[in-house]
């Protein structure tokens, strides 16, 4: 079993993915006033926010159809952003994610997560985003806005410190958005990415594209020699070298420092061996 | 099952699904993506106007989007999508949020 001794290209890719998420931060929060809320950036970050240069692809579905109407622009964003690259949008590009990321630099002490925690992102989605809005409307309480962390920290905070300088009446948000944004606030110091791992919505479509985006994690078994480090490297309490697909995985490619170079980045145009273990 | 065997018994797993097979539905995916993206650019929407009356004014699924960031539709009493402002007038900048 060779031991690699220089990096790869996936391993050298790894010191530049907070810097990635710093260039993509400037396009989300539009610094060129171009309010170009027609079109969704298939990110998490809310269009009420008064520094969002797309619309939020979550907000456009639900409220979509709360009005009856399918959101085809939408939807197809999502599916060819996720066809594409799949849970790197997650680890590499979305601001919400890279918020959490930065917190999570604070030395606290960080709890980690059962991997079935994710689910409830499948509960948010199909409750929240689909069938509230679908048998109710965009008023109801649980409408996936009126519960929104985003929307809370990047809207209603702005909109209320706006209105106290101005002195009118100040727009509270509910009871159920005031105790999500509370809970997501301090979850974000002890557990890694609390929003992205428990309640995503979004998250969990790309999630699910983990299987089948152009880019992904590949795990070459011959080069395993099953030490394990992959899981010590993982943040996310996936086992890389068992579930390179993961649902949970957001590609943040920590595991691909793994001593013997078993996991890199691949794509769907690499050439295949036919052979396990070459 | 030996070490081994359970390496191999993965590589089979994970090869299908980097594989053609990974190939061939990332194609089916971006093909699905495309055409919703286009139909959706395309497709034509006409919301009637609650403030002023039987005008109905069709818009597309990208000024549909940005009506709702700023709260510019509702849906009425009737189950009808209506624009809450008037031509030339502000929109109300009142999201569910």
């Amino acid at each position: 079993m060779a031991v690699a001794k220089t990096k790869t290209f996936t391993q050298k890719l790894i010191p530049w993915r907070i810097w990635t998420q710093l260039s993509f931060l400037l396009v989300w929060l539009d610094p060129f006033s171009l309010r170009m809320h027609g079109i969704c950036a298939p990110v998490f970050h809310c269009y009420g926010c008064p520094l969002a240069t797309f619309a939020c692809p979550i907000g456009i579905v639900a409220t979509s159809i709360a009005f009856g109407i399918v959101p085809f622009l939408a939807i197809g964003i999502i599916v060819l952003a996720g066809a594409l690259l799949g849970g790197i949008i997650c680890g590499w590009i979305c601001p919400f994610g890279f918020l959490q990321d930065l917190v999570a630099k604070i030395p606290t002490p960080k709890y980690k997560l059962p991997s079935w925690a994710g689910y409830f992102r499948y509960a948010v989605l199909i409750g929240l985003v689909l069938l509230i809005p679908y048998f109710f409307n965009e008023e109801h309480f649980l409408f996936i806005c009126q519960v929104c962390p985003a929307g809370a920290l990047e809207s209603r905070i702005p909109r209320m410190v706006k209105a106290s300088y101005s002195g009118n009446e100040i727009p509270w948000p509910n009871l159920i958005k005031s105790a999500v944004t509370i809970l997501f606030v301090a979850g974000m110091f002890f557990i890694h990415r609390p929003w992205c791992r428990i309640l995503c919505p979004l998250g969990a479509v790309f999630g699910l594209f983990n299987r089948f985006s152009a880019v992904y994690l590949k795990f070459k078994p011959s080069e395993c020699n099953t030490c394990r480090v992959c899981h010590k490297y993982c943040g996310f309490e996936v086992q890389p070298d068992h579930k390179p697909d993961s649902d949970n995985c957001v590609r943040c490619l920590d595991c691909t420092q793994c001593p013997t170079n078993a996991l890199t980045l691949g794509t769907v145009f690499d050439r295949h061996s036919s052979k396990p273990g070459t | 099952m030996d070490q081994e065997n359970v390496i191999n018994h993965n590589y089979h797993r994970l090869a299908g699904k980097g594989g053609k097979g990974r190939l061939y539905s990332f194609l089916v995916l971006i093909a699905a993506g495309v055409v919703m993206v286009c139909f959706g650019s395309l497709r034509s929407l006409s919301p009637s106007n609650s403030v002023g009356s039987a005008n109905q004014t069709i818009i597309s699924e990208m000024e549909l989007n940005q009506e709702i960031a700023v709260g510019g539709i509702m849906r009425s009493e009737t189950g009808e999508i209506e624009k809450t402002y008037q031509e030339g007038e502000k929109p109300p900048q009142a999201c569910p949020t």
